[in-house]
Formats: structure tokens, sequence, C-alpha cells
């Protein structure tokens, strides 16, 4: 196809060329067969770079959403926008627009709406004693229902759970290449109020100890874990009694408050 | 009309405020001014009430600080609050499972309805602290706190958050004024410091209304602030009783009657888009009727203070030169009077101590500089 197209041009290119010379030469009867038959060449020219141009590209990058969502299934627990552009960068360095998430919210629900069903929705994360949405925090909706509902103790385990998949994510890339290091950046940031994960002499640079910051990271998150999944599950129990299926995956109403009695 | 609806009215199209604690905190240092009281129980923002006019006050917070403010916050509650938990646990002796967290921004739409569904859930934590349930938060973002103003239920967003430990609650402060080498700027400490004493009033009265004991509600509030000129946070416990007390007297002594008097019924604010001679006629005819009480702390805090000080110079009021003079000269209203007693004028009954005064002060004045004696 593109052989074809260079041809083309180059065809109505020296038509061009002929045109000229006999006009130059006073032969307008020849000038004129010629200029219309380069008109052709070049219309010619014209559709084939059009239909070049519309062809699909070869390799196929990921969209916004199926990268949303892959990282969320990475990190296995609710996340945030941030954690997910942030996640999605480090991974393959590619940027990430982590306005695009908020659309995608809004595409997920009136997808839902119309009655298709895809394979899994991006959902917010259900809280509080009603399981409304919680507000910048998604969970994937084929999640059983206790994993995406946040208990007092889940933000605080859900950070150290990602702090832990960080940590043998960059281990099974290999430390020293251009991922890890991203990820190692992103590590640092989240192991920072982990006690004794990131230690440095003062004035020294800080290097990361991956042995050290997972010991850190699985002491506490041992403290955690066991209360925080019971009280979920334990949560997920009531709201499989109070809510209809489809508030189980995209929140509950809040009932209305009229009032309060004070002195 | 119900007392609610009066005040919706009272407000009418001009600017609403935000209830905050802050705003509370602000309005009860000028509780004795029944113009103030009024814009606190209908909500009406007095900060821009007279741009455009000779009044203008230049108010509210340089868009640079509030830049900076805005982002020590969110750094230190990002990545659920773990710069929080950090100061909570080297600072405040938080023991490392102390790290429940309840967010009552997320999930509640940002209006009305939303504060009222707060407020509920603030109250349920409240109580799930005290008791000691094993659900209970640490750390309690965005508390709606109610309390009664004008005989009306207000609600009240706390800017703080409300750490708990073993069923104590701190009320909590995150500000960006920076704290160096053990210093800080003392007079923003102070407003600061009177915030969380408002905050812990609240709270403690919330727990008496469900039948709780207040004290469960520490006087050492947690003040968090920068390190330096960058993000690092510290985090300094100050106590609070003695604010507490004066800000429980503050509010037992703000007239509060539960019909709004009869004068103000037929009041409204201007609009905004109101031409300026309209919005300053209007403004000046409610503080005849409603009645002001300038002293010159209030240019930093109302955005009607330049207008209350040019009527307070009309008439030449002793308020002028600040609440001490006031309180030397009792029963002395204008200017002009105390000139008049310090010449030898017969005093009223009332003036009679500040006469003494004026006229010995008088004395002593023309003997320095008139006879040239010490």
């Amino acid at each position: 196809m593109t052989d074809q197209l260079r041809f083309t041009l180059q065809e109505a290119a020296r038509l061009a060329s002929e045109t000229a010379d006999a006009l130059n030469r006073g032969d307008m009867e020849t000038a004129g067969r010629l200029q219309q038959e380069a008109e052709r060449a070049w219309q010619r020219a014209r559709k084939l770079g059009q239909q070049h141009a519309k062809r699909p590209t070869l390799s196929k990058t990921p969209s916004v959403r199926e990268r949303t969502i892959a990282a969320v299934t990475e990190l296995d627990v609710p996340c945030s926008p941030k954690l997910i552009a942030a996640y999605c960068v480090a991974r393959n360095g590619e940027p990430f627009d982590v306005r695009a998430i908020a659309s995608i919210r809004r595409d997920e629900r009136r997808s839902w709406n119309t009655g298709a069903r895809r394979d899994t929705y991006l959902v917010p994360a259900l809280e509080g004693p009603w399981f409304v949405a919680a507000r910048g925090r998604f969970a994937l909706s084929h999640w059983p229902l206790w994993q995406r509902i946040v208990g007092p103790l889940s933000p605080r385990a859900d950070h150290l759970r990602v702090c832990r998949h960080l940590v043998d994510h960059i281990e099974s890339v290999g430390q020293g290449t251009a991922e890890a290091d991203r990820l190692g950046g992103l590590l640092a940031e989240y192991a920072r109020s982990v006690p004794g994960a990131l230690e440095s002499a003062p004035g020294t640079e800080l290097k990361l100890d991956l042995a050290r910051v997972r010991e850190a990271v699985l002491e506490e998150l041992d403290l955690l874990e066991v209360e925080d999944e019971g009280q979920r599950r334990q949560e997920a129990e009531r709201a499989q009694r109070t809510l209809s299926d489809t508030d189980q995956l995209w929140g509950g109403a809040v009932p209305e408050v009229i009032g309060h009695s004070t002195r | 009309m119900t007392p609610k609806k009066h005040l919706t009215e009272l407000r009418g199209a001009a600017p609403e405020k935000r209830p905050t604690v802050r705003v509370l905190a602000a309005a009860m240092a000028h509780n004795d001014c029944a113009f103030a009281r009024l814009a606190l129980a209908s909500r009406t923002d007095l900060d821009k009430l007279c741009e455009g006019t000779y009044f203008a006050v230049e108010f509210g917070q340089d868009p640079q600080a509030f830049q900076r403010g805005h982002m020590f916050e969110t750094f230190v509650k990002d990545k659920d609050y773990a710069m929080l938990i950090k100061l909570l646990r080297e600072h405040a002796g938080f023991s490392i499972t102390d790290v429940r967290i309840r967010n009552l921004h997320s999930g509640a739409p940002p209006n009305e309805r939303g504060l009222r569904q707060r407020a509920t859930e603030t109250r349920q934590l409240l109580k799930k602290i005290v008791m000691r349930a094993k659900d209970a938060p640490n750390i309690v973002d965005g508390a709606v706190l109610t309390c009664t103003i004008a005989g009306q239920t207000a609600y009240f967003e706390a800017d703080g958050l409300a750490a708990a430990t073993d069923g104590r609650i701190h009320v909590g402060e995150v500000k960006s004024f920076p704290f160096t080498d053990g210093r800080c700027d003392n007079d923003k400490l102070g407003a600061t410091c009177e915030q969380a004493a408002w905050y812990v009033l609240l709270v403690r009265r919330t727990l008496a209304d469900m039948g709780l004991p207040p004290d469960a509600v520490s006087d050492d509030g947690f003040i968090i602030l920068p390190m330096g000129v960058g993000l690092t946070p510290t985090l300094l416990v100050k106590n609070l009783a003695s604010r507490v007390r004066r800000a429980e007297e503050l509010f037992a002594s703000t007239p509060s009657g539960a019909a709004l008097p009869a004068s103000v019924q037929n009041l409204r604010f201007p609009a905004m888009d109101a031409d300026e001679t309209t919005r300053l006629d209007t403004l000046e005819s409610m503080m005849d009727d409603v009645g002001t009480s300038y002293r010159p702390d209030c240019l930093q805090d109302c955005g009607m203070s330049r207008l209350c000080r040019a009527r307070a110079q009309e008439v030449g009021s002793a308020a002028l030169c600040g609440s001490a003079v006031v309180r030397w000269l009792p029963g002395v209203r204008t200017l002009d009077r105390t000139v008049a007693l310090a010449a030898g004028a017969p005093p009223a009954p009332s003036e009679i101590h500040a006469a003494h005064a004026l006229a010995r002060a008088k004395g002593l004045f023309d003997r320095v500089l008139t006879r040239g004696q010490l």
C-alpha cells in the first residue's frame, strides 16, 4: 500500500512538471491534456493516503479503563485514584491522567444501567453504617462483598497490604530495573509511616532495604489483619441482610435526617 | 413563620457563611455585638458586604497562605492519614494499633443534608468511643457538632480531627504557620487554641446531650504544625482548660432567646448585587435598629468593621480607644464628654469615678506640658 501511494505521488509530480514544460514550449493542447492526467493522479494519491491513515495500528495500547482495572486487580485492595495513577505510572512509565478515573466512574454506572454485563466493573468501596459509596476509593465488582467494604482498620491495613505487594513485585521484576526503581520510589513514600521500615544514618541517602521493609510492614499488619477482616466480614453479613443486590454493588442510600435536639 | 424561616429571610440574598467551629469561635469573641450575633444566627457572611464601597475591608486569608494551608493539611492526611498516625504514635502516646479511622467527609454530600448526616454519625461515633466499643474510631475527620443558637439547632463543622485512645477524646487542629526551634507565632497559636477550646466545648455539650460524661473529652488538644519552611509536621499538646472555661462563660452570657425580637422580623441583609449606596443604607439602618459594639479588634475579625469604626468616629465613641480605655472610664461614652469632664464639667452620677480620674490626669498633663514641671 505504501509503495503504491509513493508511486502514485511520483506519477502526479512527473505529470505536473511535464505540463509546465509543455506550457513553456507554447504547446497549449498537450499542456491541457497533461494537466488533466496530473489531476487524476493526484486524486488517486489522495484517496490512497486517506485509506492508509485509517488503518488500525498493529500494536494495541491498553485503554485507561483497562489500566485502572489491572492496577486495582494487582493491588487487590480498595484504591484511591491517586494510588491507581501512581501505581500505573510506576509499573510501565506511561503517563496516567488521574482525572480520567472520575469519568470512568460515571461511565461504569451508566454501562451497568443499560443492562450489558461486562466481566467486572469499577465500583465504589462501601463504608459507614449505611454502606454508602465511599468517595475516592474503588473496588472491583467481582470481589466478594467483604473485600469491597471499608471498616475502621481497613484504611491502615490496606495501606500495609499495598506496601507488601510493592515489596513482592519489586523483588519479582528484579531490583535495578527501571520499573523497580519507580516502584521503589512509591514504596518509600508508602512505607514512611511504618515504624522501622525505612532507616538511614543522618546525612546519608536513604536506601531501600526490601527485607527490612517487608519485616516492618508484616509486623504491623500482623496486629491488624485478623481484626480488620473479621470486621469487614461481619459488616458484609449485615449488608447482605439490609441492602438490595444493586445497592450491594453501588452503595446504599442515606436515611434522611430531619433534625437533632440539643440543649 | 418559624424562627428558622425568619433567619433565612433575614439573610435574604446576602452571601452565606459556612458554619464551622472557627466561625463560631470568632463570633463568640464578639458576642457582645448584637449585629454579630444576628449574622451568626442567620449564617450571613459579612466579610464582603461592604465590597466596592469606601468601607471595604481587605479580608480573608492571603491566597498563598490559603494554598499552603491546604497543601499542608493534604500532606498530613495523605495516604490514609499516614503522617497523622505517625505523629500520634510519636508525640501523643497512641499505641500501634490505635489506627481506626473514620472520614466523615467521604460519602456525605457537601450541603445541609450532608451536615445533618455527618452530625448523626458523629454522635454514633462519640458514643462508641466513650463506651470503648471494639470498632470505635481513633481518628474522626470531618465531625459535625450541634449547638443551639437563637433557639435553633445549628450545625458546626469541626476543621480539626478528634483522636481517641482508651476512650479519651482529644480535639485536633491542623494549621500551617511554622513551628521552628521550639517557637511559633504566639497570636496565631492563641487563635488556634481558641478554636480548639470551642471544639472541646461543643463535643462536651454533645456528650452531655446524650447522657454521656463530658469529661471524656480531654483538656489537652493536639495542634499540628509544619516545622520550618518545609512540610514535615510536628504535634504540640496544649492544655485548653482555661480557654474552655472562658468559652463556657461566653456561651452562657450569649443572649439566646427562643423568639427573635419583633424589630428584627422585617430586616433583611442586602444582596451583593445591590448598588453600593443601597447596601450601605440598608446596613446602617440595620445597625441602628439592632445595635453594634465596636472595638478596635473588630478590624481583624469582621467585614463590617470599617463601617462600624466610621460610625463610632462620628459620635466620638470611647470604644475607638480600645476596651481597656472603656474599662477605665466607666459610664463615659464619648470622647467629647471625656474632654469636658477633664476640664471640670459636672459629672452625672454614673460618671463620678471617671470624672475624678480624668481631672487628676488633666492636672498632671497641664503641670508637665504647660508649666514645665515634673
